[in-house]
């Protein structure tokens, strides 16, 4: 996948000069014809299917569920103005994602207080605290630590462990190289880890030493 | 253990780390170390359990249940524009008016503009201004008459100032001082639309897009009498509709409008920063 999703498909605007020649409307993505009769129903059958899983990676991402079903619409509408540009047998989920990053980094963006965390990794700092076993911790527990984690991390690991995306298509959907994929999904489940750790001391299912459970 | 072992165990983590969703192992080494290491196999099979309980957690939530009907309905009620019927729903409202301006979009771009096309703009502008007041319509009509439905060639900044006339040429230096440099400026001009003249200023980044608008006052024309906030003594009035923010000041004898689809707080305070030096213009050219 090449250059950014085509503005103006997220501002619903003609700007002719700006519609370049290499939107990637998704992988191997070639100039189809004009939207065909049946176009609806086609996008509805291959593109509708992930409407749950994008809804819950914005809802985690933006930490809002209104916010997450107005920005799911948007994509909706964003990927059905580009998707006479689509090609049938192409990867679908990872193009609707890819218009979703998209559309978080460049409009929503704005509207979060806080600025993104920036390219640069955080410290690496040594896990002290042991990890609770998986099976004493609520979904709520799980989904408090994750939303501790920055943004970006939180992002990659979302896509990796629960979308269970390759990390090419991660690198694709997100726009970053391989590499800082890779990183951030190392450095976003470390951190998940230190999250619960807490989590589970607050809830007093470990003891505040640096012991492994063994239990 | 030796410093050799340790080394063993972080490379066969980072190598098992490194693989996702359905990849299998295919390092002969590391999993030749899993099979001797206790700590990593039980460490890797925390690990998978974490993330078993991640997915299960992030998977159980799940949208509203109308939300695949309303973007369904998006979709249809888009195919079917733009010669749709305004639905009463406010969402759906809005889907509507996001298709039929899509619509008009693709047709504006591939074709020259057909009547129908310009209907369907017309009908799209009535349908938003009928929801703010009137004054407020005045400036959001031409907002989306000349800048929302427009395709912006590249012009050379003084190429584009040029067509706004020597005195109010300086309105274009305000607003770009005032607007992130992520703007560029595509408008600088005087326009008309429904035989109206305006003076509008308008740029645009790439996901929203602003204009200057300023008119003179027709009879009877004024923002109301209460509401809105105050910048440097002059009383700003707020107005919005969809994704669509106007706030807008007056002079003894004009009208002055930001409309754009930034957020509202972010409108308000961008007029708040122009409105002294634009008034200060629109004085001196007052009194020639
Ligand atoms: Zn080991
Ligand atoms: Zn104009």
């Amino acid at each position: 996948m090449g250059g950014p999703i085509p503005t103006d498909a997220i501002i619903a605007m003609p700007d002719g000069d700006e519609q370049g020649q290499d939107e990637p409307a998704c992988a191997g993505v070639s100039r189809g014809p004009a939207i065909a009769e049946d176009a609806g129903s086609r996008f509805e059958a291959e593109a509708l299917p992930h409407l749950n899983d994008l809804y819950r990676t914005a809802a985690r991402v933006l930490g809002d569920r209104g916010e997450a079903e107005d920005l799911v619409q948007e994509v909706y509408l964003t990927a059905w103005k580009s998707f006479h540009r689509f090609e049938p047998g192409t990867n679908c989920r990872a193009w609707l994602f890819k218009i979703l990053f998209y559309s978080i980094n460049h409009h929503w963006r704005r509207r979060f207080r806080f600025p993104l965390l920036s390219d640069r990794e955080p410290a690496e700092r040594e896990v002290a605290c042991a990890t609770p076993l998986p099976e004493r911790l609520t979904d709520e527990e799980i989904l408090a630590a994750l939303d501790k984690a920055p943004r970006d991390f939180r992002a990659v690991v979302l896509l990796a462990d629960v979308e269970e995306f390759s990390y090419k298509e991660i690198a694709g959907i997100l726009n970053i190289p391989i590499g800082t994929v890779m990183s951030r999904l190392s450095r976003g489940r470390k951190l998940l880890r230190e999250q619960l750790a807490t989590v589970a001391q607050s809830y007093g299912i470990l003891k505040t030493n640096n012991k492994r459970s063994e239990a | 253990m030796t410093a050799d072992r340790d080394y063993g165990c972080r490379q066969a983590l980072e190598y098992f780390e490194a693989l996702t969703g359905g990849e299998t192992a295919s390092d002969a080494k590391a999993q030749e170390h899993l099979k001797a290491c206790s700590s990593c196999a039980s460490e890797l099979e925390l690990r998978s359990r974490l993330r078993a309980r991640l997915k299960a957690a992030v998977r159980g939530e799940l949208p509203m249940p109308g939300l695949h009907d309303r973007v369904r309905a998006t979709i249809r009620e888009r195919e079917r524009a733009p010669r749709s019927s305004w639905l009463p729903n406010r969402v759906m409202l809005a889907a509507a008016a996001m298709a039929s301006l899509c619509i008009a979009a693709l047709v504006v771009t591939r074709s020259n503009i057909a009547p129908s096309t310009l209907a369907a703009q017309d009908e799209f502008i009535g349908a938003m201004q009928a929801r703010v007041a009137a004054v407020f319509g005045v400036g959001l009509g031409d907002h989306l008459h000349c800048s929302w439905f427009r395709t912006f060639p590249s012009l050379p900044g003084p190429e584009l100032t040029s067509a706004l006339g020597g005195e109010y040429a300086p309105l274009a230096k305000i607003v770009r001082d005032q607007v992130p440099d992520r703007f560029r400026l595509v408008i600088a001009h005087r326009c008309s639309y429904r035989g109206r003249r305006f003076v509008h200023v308008s740029m645009k980044d790439d996901v929203n897009l602003l204009s200057l608008v300023i008119t003179d006052k027709q009879a009877g024309e004024s923002f109301p009498a209460s509401g809105g906030t105050v910048a440097g003594g002059i009383q700003l009035h707020h107005a919005g509709v969809d994704r669509f923010q106007v706030s807008g000041f007056e002079t003894a004898d004009q009208l002055v409008f930001l409309v754009s689809d930034l957020r509202p707080d972010e409108n308000r305070n961008l007029l708040a920063a122009l409105a002294p030096d634009v008034n200060r213009v629109l004085d001196s050219i007052r009194k020639g």
